[in-house]
C-alpha cells in the first residue's frame, strides 16, 4: 500500500490546499496560472493576454467576437480561470486555419440535401466557412441592430444573445445559428481540454481544473488503490524535461514581420 | 555487487559514522541542510548530504525522485524484492514511518548532478530507444513512462535524467536477472529482458547526459478522503430505494481496496517481509549517539553475556575464544559475520538478534540490551589493531 | 488500362484482423498469399509511441486512425421511404483503416457468443413458441455451434492472451466467471486485469441484488505473456487511452502485437499497402473468381489474379464488395427475397450514470479498454422472457475505459450546457462518477438491411454502401426493460443520484455507441437466407470467401470481435483441411 505515511496529509489540508489553488487563480488570469506548472520550469509567469500568437485565420471582428463569446461559454470564476484565459480563442484560430477547418475528414460530394437531425451534418461548408459564414453574419446582425460589437455588450445581454443563437435556427450566411453555436462550443470546449500543444488549455488549466493527469499515464499501481486523491501535476505531450509545452508551429502570419 | 566497490563503501561509510560518534554530523560548508529526519543519519554516508549520490561507489542519487517511489523502494529492501546488501540491511532496520519520512524528506532535495550532464555526446541509439523505442525487440519509448527527457512520472516511475550510467545500467539488470522484482506489473522485467546489454548501455548514456529534474511535489497520492458522515452506519448490501439521497453516498461495506478478482499479475516478488519475522529489531526513533567505549569493555570483560567464552579480545584477557572469529581490528572490518556491512546501526542490531541478520550465523542471541549493544559496539569500533591476545 | 499481374494462390482483400489471421493459415500451409490492405503500414514502434499517441483530440476527436471520410463513407437513412445521406463525418461507429484494422484501436472486449446466440431462431421457438418472434424480425440459426467453435475461440484467447476468468471448465460452473457461458476447455491465459473503484462498487451492488459479477475479458493483458507465435506481450499500465488509440507499451491484442511480425516475415506473404480493392472479378460463368482489381497508392489500376479470394474487410465494406462484384443476389426489402445486405444489425445501447458524494474518487482516467465488471444476467437468452415480450437481452456492468475530458465531462440532467454553472457542476462530478454500460442485443429484421446507393459515390467513382436502419420495437422493449435492471443496480452502488434512460427511437447516427455494425453478408444453410454458407464459402462463387462480423445473422449481446475471430480460424480450417485438397463447394446448395 502506500508508503506516504510520515508526512501524510491530512484529508482537511488536502482540501484546503485545492481551494486555495483554485482561489489563487481568481481574476488572476494567466498569469496566476503560470505559477503552477511542472516542476523544474522556472521561467517567469507568462505575460497577460494581450500578448498572445498572432491570428492567422481570424480577422479582427471575428475574433472579438470569439474571444468574447469563449469568455461566457467557459467564464473564468472561483474555480478558476475560463477559456479566455487558456487560450482557446488561439486554439479556434489554428484549427479553422489548418487541415481541419479546411475539410479534412469531411465528405464533401454533394447534392447537398437537407436532413433529418439524427443524419448529421448535411452543410456544404467546411468547418472554416462555416465559422466565416456565420461570424460574417452575426457582427453584420449586431451593427444593424445598433448594438455595437458583441464584446462591447454586457455579459448579461452576451449571454442572452448566446442562448437565442443556441435556440433559435436562423439563418448565418446559410448556417442556421443552432448550428453555429454547437459548433462554436464543441470547439471550445476542445479547446480548453485538448492538449495545450494546440494552443489551448494553456498551462493546462483546463486539466489541473478537472484533476486530469494529461499525457503522461501509467497508472498500474493504482488502480486498485481505490479512491485515493490523485494529485500529480499534468503533463503534457509536448513538454520538455522542464515543463515548457512546445506548441505546433504557427502558420506563416498573413502580415510581414516586423523586421522586414 | 563488486566487493570492492562495497568494502570501498563500508570503509567510507564507517569512517563517516566513526566521525559522527563523536560529534555532530558535519554539513559542508555552503549548503544549508533541510531539517532532516533522525534515520537520515542512515543515508547520507552513501547518498550524500543533499541526495546527491556518489557514482564511485554505484550509490545514486535520490534527490528529488517521487515520494511513492522512495517509499516504495525502502519496502522492497525491507521485503526482499529488491536486492541490495546494505540497502536491506538500512531497510530492515527502519519503522515504516521513517521510511515515509525519508521518501519525503529526499524528494524535496534539489542535490547538483554528480556528474556533469553533457560532458560527452550521448549516443544515438540511446536517444531513438528512449523516445522511439527499438520495432525488433517489441521495446516501447522509456519516455512513454519515465517521463518526457526521462524526468519521472510520478508517483511510481522515477527519473533517469541525470543519474549516473553505471546506475542505470546495473538498475536495468537486476531487472534482467531478476534480483529486482518489485514491479508488480512485471513491466520493467519485460522490458529489460528484451533490451541487449548493448541498448542498455545506449540507454543509460543517454539519460546519463541529460540534466536532473527539480523535485515533485509531495502526497501525490494521499488515501481515500475520509466520507462525511451523516450518522448511521453504511448500508449494508442492498438495494437504495431514495434515487437522491440527501446525505453522503454509502459504500457497500469494505474494504473496496484491491478487489476480489484481478490483482494483475501473480505478484511473486512480496515475499514476507522482515520486519514480521520472529525476534526482529527496529530502531524507533533511537537516535544512535554514541555509546560509551568504557562501558562496552566492561560489559564484555565482565563475562556476563558470554562473549570471552568464543572470542579472542585485545587488551581482554580472558577473551581467548576461539569458536567465533577474534575481534581485533573489528574497526576496519568490511562485514559482520562474513556477510553484513559493518557500520554501526547493522552492529547495535546485529548484537541484539544476530540471526534476525544473518541466519547463518553461529552467533547466539545472549540478551543485550539496546544499551548494552551500543556500548559494546562502540568499544568495538576502537580495535583498529589485530593487537596480540 | 489494368496491369496485369501473375497469378497468386489466395489475395486477401484487407489486412486487418481477418487479414492477419487467414493469411499466417494459408501461408502456413503452403500458399502463396498477397494482402492488400488500402491504408498505411503501420507499427507499434515507432507510429504508437506514447507520449504523441495520448492525444485526446487527434486520436478519439478527430479520429486520426479511422476511415477517411473524404474518400469513402456510407449513406444513411432509417426507412425505405427516405432518401439516404452521406455520413460526412463518423459519430456513431468507426470504421478503421490501415494495418491491423479496426482492431488496432479496440477497447479488447473479448466475450464469446453463447450457444443460445448461435441457434437464436430455434431456441427461441422451442422455449417460447414461433409466435414469440414478431414478424418483421428475421433472426435465423447461424449454422454452426458453439461447440463447434469452442477449439476455435480457445485458439484465438490464447493467441491474443485474453485476461480473464473461466465461469464454466468443461462443464463445472466457477463462481466468479461468467456463469452462464457455455463451456470452455481451458480456463484463458492470463488472469483477470485489476478491478477499478467504480467496478468494484458495481461488483458489490450487482452482488446485493443477486446477481453473478465476474471480469470483463480483456484483450489488455494482466500480465506478460507470449503466445503460440512466439510474441510477447507487456502489462497494460491503465492508461485510459484504449479505444480509438493504438497501444505504445505492447499491451493491447492487435495484429501488430500478436501476429503481424511473424506473418510479414514469412517469404510466402506479400503486404501491399495503399491498395483500394474495387471489385472481385469473376469468369464468364460468374461462379468462379478471377482474383481482383485494385487501384494503388500511385493511381494505377491492377489486375492481381488469384485462385482463391477472402474477402476479409471491415464487416460493413464486405457486404459493399460482393455488391459492387455482384456476387449473389441483392436484397430486396420489398419483396424479402435476395441475400446481400440482408439483416443488418447494430448494438442496443444505454447508459445510466450514477453521481457520487464528492468524498468518491473515480478516477477515471486509470483505466484500460476491457476492464471493469459485468453481469450476463440480463444478457442474451439467460433470462426467462416469456413474461416480457421481446427476445434478446444485454450485459450490465460498469466498464468504464477513460476519463479523457473532451468526452468526458458527466453532469446531472437539468445542468445548464454552458457558463459557470455548466463548469461547476463539471468540477464538482468528473472524478465521482461512474457510467454504467448496458451493451444490448439487436436483432434483424426485414426493414434493416444495406445495398448500394443510387447519387453518391466515393473518391473511384463507386456507389457507396447505403445504410437503412432503425432500432427494431423488440430492441426498445428490450433496452428498457434491461436498462431499469442497470438502473435499480446504479441506485445501490450508493451515489446521491442516478440518472438513466433506455434506447429510444430513432437510431442518431450524431452519436457514438458501438462500432458493432454486423450482418450484410450472413451465413447460414440455406442459400436462399445466407450469402455464405456455414464455412464461410459464397453459395455462389466457391473461391470466394466472406470473413467477418457481416457474417452474423443478428447481433447477440456481447462483443463480436471474439466470435469473429472464432469464425475466422473455423473458416481457415475448412480451406486448409477440406477446400485446398478438394476446390468446390463446401456445401451443396
Amino acid at each position: 500500500m502506500l508508503a506516504t505515511r510520515g508526512l501524510r496529509q491530512t484529508p482537511e489540508e488536502a482540501k484546503l490546499e485545492r481551494l486555495s489553488r483554485r482561489s489563487f487563480f481568481k481574476g488572476a488570469g494567466a498569469a496566476a496560472a503560470a505559477a503552477a506548472i511542472a516542476p523544474g520550469c522556472e521561467r517567469p509567469p507568462q505575460e497577460v493576454q494581450s500578448k498572445r500568437s498572432p491570428y492567422t485565420f481570424l480577422n479582427a471582428d471575428e475574433a472579438a467576437f470569439i474571444e468574447a463569446a469563449v469568455a461566457r461559454l467557459i467564464p473564468v470564476d472561483e474555480t478558476g480561470p475560463g477559456a479566455l484565459e487558456a487560450g482557446v480563442p488561439t486554439f479556434i484560430d489554428r484549427q479553422l486555419a489548418g487541415a481541419w477547418g479546411a475539410g479534412d475528414d469531411l465528405y464533401r460530394s454533394g447534392p447537398w440535401q437537407p436532413g433529418k437531425p439524427e443524419q448529421g451534418y448535411q452543410l456544404p461548408f467546411t468547418p472554416a466557412e462555416l465559422f466565416r459564414n456565420a461570424l460574417r453574419a452575426i457582427v453584420e446582425d449586431l451593427r444593424k441592430a445598433n448594438r455595437g460589437s458583441f464584446a462591447k455588450l454586457k455579459a448579461e445581454d452576451q449571454d442572452a444573445y448566446l442562448r437565442a443563437l443556441e435556440r433559435e435556427t436562423r439563418d448565418l450566411g446559410g448556417v442556421p445559428s443552432n448550428i453555429f453555436f454547437e459548433s462554436l462550443l464543441e470547439i471550445t470546449i476542445e479547446g480548453f481540454f485538448s492538449d495545450p500543444v494546440y494552443g489551448g488549455n494553456k498551462d493546462m488549466v483546463g486539466w489541473k481544473l478537472i484533476g486530469f493527469p494529461g499525457a503522461y499515464a501509467n497508472f498500474y499501481d493504482f488502480v486498485d488503490q481505490h479512491g485515493i486523491a490523485f494529485t500529480r501535476p499534468p503533463m503534457s505531450l509536448a513538454q520538455d524535461a522542464i515543463g515548457t509545452v512546445h506548441v505546433h508551429p504557427v502558420n506563416a502570419p498573413r502580415t510581414a514581420p516586423k523586421s522586414q | 555487487m563488486k566487493a570492492a566497490a562495497v568494502a570501498g563503501v563500508i570503509f567510507v561509510l564507517v569512517s563517516a559514522l566513526l566521525h559522527a560518534a563523536h560529534a555532530q554530523f558535519v554539513i559542508p560548508s555552503g549548503q544549508v541542510p533541510r531539517q532532516q529526519p533522525p534515520a537520515a543519519q542512515h543515508c547520507v554516508a552513501c547518498h550524500g548530504a543533499q541526495g546527491e549520490g556518489n557514482p564511485d561507489t554505484g550509490t545514486p542519487r535520490i534527490a528529488g525522485q517521487p515520494q511513492y517511489y522512495l517509499a516504495r523502494q525502502l519496502d522492497s529492501y525491507a521485503d526482499g524484492s529488491r536486492r541490495h546488501l546494505a540497502m536491506e540491511a538500512m531497510a530492515k532496520l527502519l519503522a515504516p514511518e521513517d521510511r515515509g519520512a525519508l521518501a519525503a524528506h529526499y524528494a524535496q532535495l534539489n542535490a547538483p548532478a554528480a556528474r556533469s550532464a553533457g560532458s560527452a555526446p550521448p549516443p544515438e541509439r540511446g536517444r531513438v530507444l528512449a523516445t522511439i523505442g527499438n520495432a525488433e525487440r517489441r521495446v516501447q519509448a522509456c519516455n512513454t513512462c519515465h517521463g518526457p527527457g526521462g524526468i519521472g512520472e510520478p508517483p511510481a516511475s522515477p527519473y533517469l535524467a541525470g543519474l549516473d550510467a553505471s546506475y542505470i545500467t546495473a538498475a536495468t539488470n537486476a531487472w534482467r536477472e531478476g534480483t529486482r522484482r518489485n514491479d508488480a506489473g512485471q513491466q520493467m522485467a519485460t522490458v529489460a529482458k528484451a533490451m541487449t546489454p548493448d541498448d542498455i548501455a545506449a540507454v543509460a548514456q543517454y539519460y546519463a547526459s541529460l540534466p536532473p529534474p527539480k523535485p515533485w511535489p509531495l502526497h501525490v497520492v494521499q488515501p481515500m478522503l475520509q466520507k462525511r458522515s451523516m450518522g448511521g452506519t453504511p448500508s449494508a448490501s442492498g438495494p437504495v430505494t431514495e434515487t437522491r439521497a440527501k446525505g453522503v453516498g454509502v459504500e457497500q461495506g469494505a474494504p473496496m481496496t484491491g478487489g476480489t478478482h484481478g490483482t494483475g499479475a501473480t505478484d511473486a516478488s512480496r515475499s514476507a517481509p522482515a520486519s514480521s519475522s520472529p525476534g526482529s529489531v527496529v530502531l524507533h526513533n533511537v537516535p544512535l549517539g554514541p555509546g560509551d567505549p568504557a562501558r562496552g569493555r566492561a560489559i564484555i570483560a565482565s563475562g556476563v553475556h558470554g562473549c570471552t567464552a568464543c572470542h579472542a579480545i585485545p587488551g581482554i584477557r580472558t577473551a581467548r575464544g576461539v569458536v567465533g572469529p577474534p575481534l581485533g581490528g573489528f574497526a576496519r572490518r568490511a562485514f559482520i559475520a562474513g556477510q553484513l556491512p559493518n557500520n554501526i546501526g547493522v552492529l547495535v542490531a546485529f548484537l541484539q538478534n544476530p540471526a534476525a541478520l544473518e541466519p547463518r550465523t553461529g552467533m547466539p542471541d545472549v540478551g543485550l540490551t539496546l544499551e548494552e549493544a551500543r556500548h559494546i559496539a562502540a568499544f568495538l569500533y576502537t580495535l583498529e589493531h589485530a593487537g596480540a591476545p | 488500362m489494368a496491369t496485369r499481374l501473375a497469378e497468386v494462390d489466395a489475395v486477401l482483400i484487407g489486412v486487418g484482423l481477418v487479414g492477419t489471421l487467414l493469411g499466417r493459415e494459408l501461408t502456413r500451409a503452403g500458399l502463396k498469399v498477397v494482402g492488400l490492405e488500402r491504408g498505411a503500414a503501420r507499427h507499434t514502434v515507432p507510429d504508437f509511441q506514447a507520449p504523441q499517441m495520448h492525444d485526446e483530440l487527434r486520436y478519439a476527436v478527430r479520429k486520426a486512425l479511422m476511415q477517411d471520410n473524404t474518400k469513402e463513407t456510407y449513406t444513411f437513412r432509417h426507412t425505405v421511404s427516405e432518401t439516404a445521406l452521406p455520413m460526412r463525418r463518423w459519430a456513431s461507429f468507426l470504421p478503421g483503416t490501415g494495418l491491423g484494422g479496426s482492431i488496432v484501436h479496440w477497447n479488447g472486449q473479448t466475450f464469446r457468443f453463447q450457444a443460445d446466440d448461435f441457434q437464436q431462431h430455434s431456441r427461441t421457438i422451442e422455449r417460447y413458441g414461433r409466435k414469440f418472434i414478431p414478424a418483421d424480425v428475421t433472426i435465423q440459426d447461424w449454422g454452426v455451434t458453439a461447440a463447434e467453435l469452442e477449439p476455435h475461440f480457445d485458439r484465438f484467447e490464447h493467441l491474443l492472451g485474453t485476461s480473464g476468468k473461466a465461469g464454466n471448465l468443461k462443464g463445472k460452473k466457477i463462481a466468479g466467471g461468467n456463469i452462464f457461458e457455455d463451456p470452455r476447455s481451458r480456463e484463458y491465459p492470463t488472469p483477470p486485469q485489476k478491478e477499478p473503484y467504480g467496478s468494484a462498487i458495481f461488483r458489490k451492488a450487482a452482488e446485493g441484488l443477486g446477481y453473478h459479477a465476474y471480469p470483463q475479458p480483456s484483450c489488455n493483458l494482466s500480465q506478460p505473456y507470449t503466445n503460440p507465435e512466439g510474441l510477447r506481450l507487456n502489462t497494460c499500465t491503465f492508461c485510459g487511452y484504449c479505444e480509438r488509440f493504438a497501444c505504445e507499451h505492447y499491451a493491447k491484442s492487435t495484429p501488430q502485437t500478436v501476429l503481424l511480425p511473424v506473418l510479414l516475415k514469412d517469404p510466402n506473404f506479400e503486404l501491399r499497402t495503399g491498395c483500394q480493392v474495387l471489385r472481385v472479378n469473376l469468369d464468364s460463368s460468374r461462379t468462379t473468381a478471377t482474383g481482383i482489381t485494385y487501384v494503388d497508392a500511385s493511381g494505377q489500376e491492377v489486375e492481381q489474379r488469384a485462385r482463391l479470394v477472402i474477402v476479409g474487410a471491415y464487416a460493413t465494406n464486405n457486404a459493399r464488395l460482393l455488391l459492387l462484384s455482384r456476387i449473389g443476389r441483392p436484397y430486396d426489402p420489398a419483396t424479402g427475397r435476395g441475400v446481400v445486405g440482408r439483416n443488418y444489425a447494430y448494438q442496443t445501447m444505454s447508459y445510466p450514470q450514477v453521481f457520487y458524494d464528492e468524498s468518491v474518487n473515480i478516477n477515471p482516467f486509470m483505466r484500460s479498454g476491457a476492464n471493469g465488471t459485468v453481469i450476463a444476467d440480463f444478457a442474451g437468452d439467460n433470462f426467462d422472457h416469456a413474461p416480457l415480450g421481446f427476445i434478446g437481452g444485454a450485459y450490465i456492468g460498469e466498464i468504464m475505459t477513460n476519463g479523457r475530458p473532451i468526452g468526458f465531462h458527466p453532469v446531472p440532467p437539468g445542468t445548464p450546457s454552458w457558463g459557470s454553472a455548466w463548469k461547476q457542476a463539471v468540477v464538482r462530478h468528473y472524478n465521482h462518477t461512474s457510467t454504467i454500460n448496458v451493451h444490448g442485443s439487436s436483432v434483424a429484421t426485414r426493414q434493416n438491411y444495406l445495398d448500394l446507393d443510387p447519387i453518391y459515390k466515393d473518391a473511384w467513382g463507386l456507389p457507396l454502401l447505403r445504410m437503412t436502419f432503425d432500432f427494431p420495437e423488440n430492441d426498445i422493449r428490450m433496452s428498457a426493460y434491461v436498462t431499469q435492471k442497470a438502473i435499480e443496480i446504479g441506485r445501490a452502488m450508493g451515489g446521491r443520484q442516478v440518472v438513466g434512460a433506455p434506447r429510444k427511437r430513432p437510431y442518431d447516427i450524431t452519436e457514438y455507441q458501438t462500432t458493432h455494425n454486423t450482418g450484410g453478408t450472413i451465413m447460414g444453410t440455406d442459400p436462399s437466407t445466407s450469402v455464405v454458407n456455414r464455412y464461410l464459402q459464397s453459395w455462389d462463387v466457391a473461391n470466394v470467401f466472406v470473413i467477418g462480423a457481416s457474417n452474423f445473422p443478428q447481433n447477440a449481446s456481447y462483443n463480436p470481435t471474439a466470435t469473429l475471430g472464432a469464425l475466422a480460424f473455423w473458416a481457415a480450417d475448412a480451406i486448409v483441411r477440406k477446400y485446398l485438397k478438394s476446390p468446390g463447394p463446401l456445401m451443396s446448395r
